[in-house]
């Protein structure tokens, strides 16, 4: 058994599964640009809103939502993703499916503006 | 070596390591069964399996997965007391696997509860293959070391494989540069981009530079040096108390909790759980009998 969980370690690839595991969460390099892939709602008077996990990925996991877009942008299903946060949101406004780029450690210097937002897919929420 | 491997141990700290171990996964059952809902729920494009789904293929019927929450929760909790453990707690520590594979198999695996999958798994095994019954007499009995011992070396190696991951993929980074710093801060600002809680002191620590260094080279120095718990004694207990404070650290600096870790029953085979059960039941005998004079009086 010891030697099945001691495998993942010397193993070429990553190997992240349950229960054998490399455990590769924040093992790898990482620059301090980071993309993340997340929804918001712009509301009707323009202003971005964020969307939490539930209203993204239909569970309590901040990661598990993040990691559903991401999935989205991969599969170029996007607008599939968009119409079911849509269904979610009861406030009017527009939902995006965007990638948006900060310097993590400026941002919480301040520095508050993207680096980069692409949007992926938008559709008016259930309440528009 | 093999001898020292087997060499006996308490019956009753056996029984207390794995009346918390079930009971904790009952608990988490329960705590999280909403949650295991809202997965089983979700729809099938999202399915990306991993362990024993990749075998299966596709999600399992919202169904069976209440079937097996259902005899998770039966099994940890027969378990958890002692009751037809032979069967309660391998079924328990399956249903328990399969639940958080499934929670695992859509796209994000969690760290979680790998450790509590495996201990049961190893108590479970116990249980069927050289059981040491409860006796709550409170005579002295002791039990083949095995499984504790498994439990221990399961621990050691989870904590080794987690350093070794760091070091393969971050290089010396992780200990003298910014990886971890740019972590910390990234996943915090994921947090807060999802309206989730977050840790406002990681984000604030984030901006100065020289703390990172140390700490990282602490994490590896922890996960690296897990095998030292195997040395008995005041180095295993050493161990024990820097692996739990590492764990709170990573609550404090990123709002990430592994709340069986927290809980520190992952830890307690190292313990003489026995010797801190008797002690603490010396304590409220002598506190109620205080109490009881003092009415008395």
């Amino acid at each position: 058994m010891l030697v099945a969980l001691a495998y993942p370690a010397l193993h070429p690839e990553e190997i992240d599964s349950l229960p054998f595991s490399n455990y590769p969460m924040f093992a790898h390099d990482r620059s301090p640009v980071s993309r993340f892939d997340i929804a918001v709602l712009i509301g009707a008077d323009g202003v971005e809103q964020r969307l939490d996990p539930r209203a993204i990925g239909r569970t309590d996991q901040p990661v598990q939502a993040v990691e559903t877009v991401r999935q989205a942008i991969r599969t170029g299903q996007t607008d599939a993703l968009c119409a079911e946060i849509a269904m979610q949101v009861d406030v009017p406004g527009t939902i995006e499916v965007i990638s948006v780029s900060y310097d993590a450690v400026a941002w919480f210097r301040g520095e508050r503006e993207p680096i980069e937002r692409v949007v992926h897919s938008n559709c008016p929420s259930v309440a528009s | 070596m093999i001898d020292r491997y087997l060499a006996p141990v308490p019956e009753r700290r056996q029984a207390i390591v794995t009346s918390l171990t079930f009971g904790y996964a009952a608990a988490w059952l329960v705590v999280r069964g909403l949650y295991v809902r809202d997965v089983a729920r979700l729809p099938t494009r999202r399915f990306a399996p991993v362990g024993l789904f990749e075998i299966v293929g596709g999600p399992p019927p919202g169904w069976v997965v209440l079937i097996v929450w259902l005899l998770g929760l039966l099994g940890c909790s027969f378990a958890a007391f002692g009751r037809l453990t032979r069967v309660a707690a391998p079924v328990g520590a399956v249903a328990m696997l399969v639940i958080a594979t499934l929670t695992s198999s859509y796209g994000q695996v969690f760290h979680t509860e790998h450790l509590l999958a495996l201990q049961l798994l190893v108590l479970a095994a116990a249980a069927v293959i050289e059981p040491c019954p409860f006796r709550t007499d409170g005579r002295s009995a002791t039990c083949s070391g095995w499984p504790l011992r498994l439990s221990m070396g399961v621990v050691v190696v989870v904590y080794v494989v987690a350093g070794i991951a760091k070091l393969r993929h971050g290089g010396v980074d992780w200990l003298t540069g910014d990886v971890l710093r740019s972590h910390v801060a990234a996943d915090n600002l994921r947090k807060l981009l999802v309206d989730d809680p977050h840790s406002a002191v990681g984000g604030w620590l984030s901006g100065t530079a020289w703390l990172w260094p140390p700490i990282g080279a602490l994490t590896i120095a922890v996960e690296l040096g897990a095998p030292l718990a195997l040395v008995p004694g005041r180095v295993r207990y050493g161990w024990v108390a820097l692996a739990w404070s590492f764990h709170v650290g990573v609550l404090a600096l990123m709002w990430i909790s592994f709340p069986y870790q927290l809980s520190g029953i992952a830890y307690a085979a190292f313990l003489p759980v026995e010797r801190i059960e008797a002690s603490l039941r010396d304590t409220w005998r002598s506190r109620a009998g205080r109490g009881r004079l003092e009415v008395a009086a």
